[in-house]
C-alpha cells in the first residue's frame, strides 16, 4: 500500500513538473548552450562569407540556412522551457536574447548567392558570436 | 581488370560502412573539438576492420559459412538468435538514417521537398537491389562513392599542420576539463565503433559468397580487405583534416550533414561542393544498400533459408521480402522526422555494445583448425585478433556510460 502511494505521488510529481513545462538548467547547461549559439553563428558566418562570394551553388545557399534554423530554433525551444538557477537569471536572459536574435538574422538570410545583403548578415552573425562568447566566459 | 573491378567490395564495404552519414558528420565533430588528436582511433579501427574483414572472408570462403551462420555455430541458438535481433535492428535503424540522410542531401542539391527525396530514394534503391546482380550493386555504389575523394584533395589544398597531424598519430590527453575528457573518451569510441560497424563483415562475407570466391582468391581477399579499409581510413582522415582546418579555429561544431561541404568551398569553390554533396550521397546510399541488404543476409544465414542476391528474386523468397521489408521499414522511421544523427548516435554506441557478439565468433571460426585446416589464424595474427576483441569488449563497455555523461557528444 505504501508502495503504491508513494509510486501515486511521484508519478503526480512527474506529471506537475511535465505540465508545468519548465526544467531547472544548471550552469553547464547554460555554458553547453552558449556554445551552441556561439558554433551556429560562426558557421553563418562562414557560409555568409561563402555565399557573398558566390562560392557555393545557388541551391546548397538556398536550402543549408533551413539546418540552421532549425538547430537555433531547437536551442531556443530548450530554453524557453527551461528556468535558471537564481543567480544565473540575467545571464539567462541574455542567452535567450542572443537566441532570439540568432533565430531573427538566419530568417532574413538572403536565398542567392552573391546577394549584396550577405555582408550585413555576416556582421550580425558576428556580433551574435561575440555576445554569446562573452557570456559563456561569464559561466 | 576483373581483379581491379573485385576490389569494389571492399571499397563499396569500407565506404559504405566507415564513410556513412555517422562517420562524416562524427569524425568532423571529432576534428571540430580535438584538432589532430584522435587521428590514431583511425589507425587502430583500421587494423582493427582490416583484420577482421579478412577473417570474416576467409571463413566465408573455406568453410562456406558467412557471418550469422558463424555467429549460430559459435554462440549457440539463443544468444545467437539475440544477436541477430540487436543486429538487425541496428541495420534498421542505420539504413533509416541513411535514409533520412539521403533525402536532406537530394534536397540540398535539387530544392526538392526532402520527404518527398527520401520515399523516392527508397524506392529508386529497392528498384536497383532488385534489377542489379550483386557484382554491379557493388560496383556502381562502389565507384561512385569515390567522389567523396573530393575531401581529401581538399584537405591536401588547405595545408594541414602537417606536425600537429604527424602527432595526432599517438594517443595523448590533453583535456582541460572532466568534461572534455569525457567528450574526447566518447568521440574516440564512437569514431572507433564507426569504423567496425558489424554490417561492414554481414555484407563483406556474404560478398565473398555471392562472388564465388575460392581458396585461390584467398590473396585478393587480403588485398580487397587491405586496400578498401585503407581508402576509407585516409577518407576518414581527410574530414578530420578538413574539419580541424575549416571549423576547430572558428569554433564550428557541425551539427548537421548539410554542413559537411562547407570546408571545401575554402579549397575549390561552388563545383566542390556539388561533387562533395555526390560524394557524400554516394556513400550513404552505399550504406543503405549495405544495412538492408544485411538484415536480408543474416536472417537467411541464421536459419539457413535460400539467400543470394544474384538469384532470381523468386527463388530466395525470404531474402527478398527481408531486405525489401527493410527498407520499407527504414522509410517509414525516417519519415516520421527523427533526427537522422540521432538514429546514427544510436547507433553507433549501441552497435559497440553488441559488437563483441559479431566478432567473437567470426575470431573463434578463423581459428578454428577443425574448420578452416591449413587456413586458421597462425598464433601471432591470433594474439592479435585477441588484442582487438579486447579492444572491442573494453570500448563496449564504456559506450554507454559515455553516451550518459556527455550527453551523447554535447561540447
Amino acid at each position: 500500500m505504501l508502495y503504491a502511494t508513494w509510486t501515486a505521488a511521484l508519478f503526480s510529481a512527474m506529471l506537475l513538473s511535465g505540465c508545468l513545462g519548465h526544467r531547472s538548467l544548471n550552469d553547464d547547461e547554460l555554458k553547453s548552450a552558449a556554445t551552441e549559439i556561439i558554433s551556429i553563428a560562426s558557421e553563418g558566418e562562414l557560409f555568409a562569407t561563402v555565399a557573398a562570394e558566390d562560392h557555393a551553388p545557388a541551391q546548397y545557399v538556398k536550402s543549408h540556412p533551413e539546418y540552421l534554423r532549425k538547430e537555433a530554433t531547437d536551442i531556443a525551444k530548450e530554453l524557453a522551457q527551461g528556468q535558471p538557477e537564481l543567480d544565473a537569471k540575467p545571464r539567462f536572459d541574455q542567452l535567450r536574447h542572443a537566441v532570439k536574435h540568432l533565430v531573427d538574422t538566419l530568417d532574413a538570410l538572403p536565398a542567392s548567392p552573391g546577394d549584396p545583403h550577405w555582408q550585413q548578415s555576416q556582421s550580425e552573425l558576428n556580433d551574435i558570436r561575440s555576445e554569446a562568447e562573452r557570456i559563456r566566459q561569464t559561466f | 581488370m576483373r581483379k581491379i573491378l573485385g576490389l569494389t567490395l571492399g571499397i563499396m564495404t569500407a565506404l559504405g560502412g566507415f564513410v556513412d552519414l555517422g562517420q562524416i558528420v562524427f569524425t568532423m565533430q571529432a576534428g571540430a573539438l580535438f584538432g589532430y588528436r584522435l587521428l590514431w582511433v583511425i589507425v587502430v579501427g583500421t587494423a582493427a576492420i582490416i583484420i577482421y574483414m579478412e577473417m570474416c572472408g576467409r571463413v566465408a570462403v573455406v568453410a562456406q559459412e558467412p557471418v550469422f551462420a558463424t555467429v549460430r555455430t559459435k554462440l549457440g541458438e539463443r544468444l545467437g538468435l539475440a544477436t541477430l535481433i540487436a543486429s538487425n535492428l541496428l541495420n534498421l535503424i542505420t539504413c533509416a538514417a541513411e535514409l533520412g540522410g539521403i533525402g536532406i542531401i537530394l534536397h540540398l542539391l535539387t530544392g526538392w521537398n526532402e520527404h518527398l527525396c527520401l520515399v523516392a530514394a527508397a524506392v529508386l534503391l529497392g528498384a536497383i537491389i532488385a534489377v542489379l546482380k550483386f557484382q554491379w550493386i557493388e560496383r556502381t555504389f562502389g565507384l561512385f562513392g569515390l567522389l567523396i575523394v573530393v575531401f581529401a584533395l581538399a584537405a591536401w589544398k588547405l595545408q594541414p599542420n602537417w606536425g600537429a597531424a604527424a602527432r595526432g598519430f599517438l594517443p595523448s590527453v590533453t583535456a582541460q576539463s572532466k568534461h572534455g575528457l569525457l567528450l574526447y573518451a566518447y568521440f574516440a569510441v564512437g569514431i572507433f565503433s564507426a569504423m567496425l560497424m558489424e554490417y561492414e563483415v554481414h555484407f563483406y562475407s556474404s560478398g565473398a559468397i555471392e562472388e564465388d570466391w575460392t581458396v585461390d582468391d584467398l590473396g585478393e581477399n587480403v588485398a580487397v580487405a587491405g586496400l578498401g579499409s585503407l581508402l576509407g581510413s585516409i577518407l576518414t582522415c581527410a574530414l578530420v583534416a578538413v574539419a580541424a582546418i575549416v571549423f576547430l579555429p572558428r569554433g564550428i561544431f557541425p551539427d548537421a550533414i548539410s554542413t559537411a561541404p562547407l570546408p571545401i568551398t575554402s579549397a575549390y569553390g561552388a563545383r566542390a561542393v556539388s561533387l562533395a554533396l555526390l560524394g557524400c550521397l554516394a556513400c550513404i546510399t552505399g550504406a543503405a544498400v549495405e544495412t538492408a541488404l544485411s538484415g536480408a543476409y543474416n536472417v537467411c544465414q541464421f536459419y539457413n533459408l535460400v539467400w543470394g542476391k544474384n538469384l532470381k528474386l523468386k527463388k530466395a523468397p525470404a531474402f527478398t521480402a527481408i531486405w525489401m521489408a527493410m527498407l520499407a521499414v527504414a522509410g517509414v522511421i525516417a519519415i516520421t522526422g527523427i533526427e537522422p544523427l540521432t538514429l546514427v548516435n544510436f547507433s553507433i554506441v549501441f552497435g559497440m555494445v553488441v559488437m563483441p557478439f559479431t566478432y567473437y565468433p567470426i575470431l573463434t571460426a578463423a581459428a578454428d583448425r577443425n574448420i578452416m585446416g591449413k587456413h586458421a589464424n597462425g598464433k601471432t595474427y591470433n594474439m592479435v585478433g585477441w588484442f582487438f576483441l579486447i579492444l572491442i569488449g573494453v570500448a563496449s563497455i564504456a559506450a554507454i556510460p559515455l553516451m550518459v555523461l556527455t550527453h551523447s557528444g554535447k561540447p
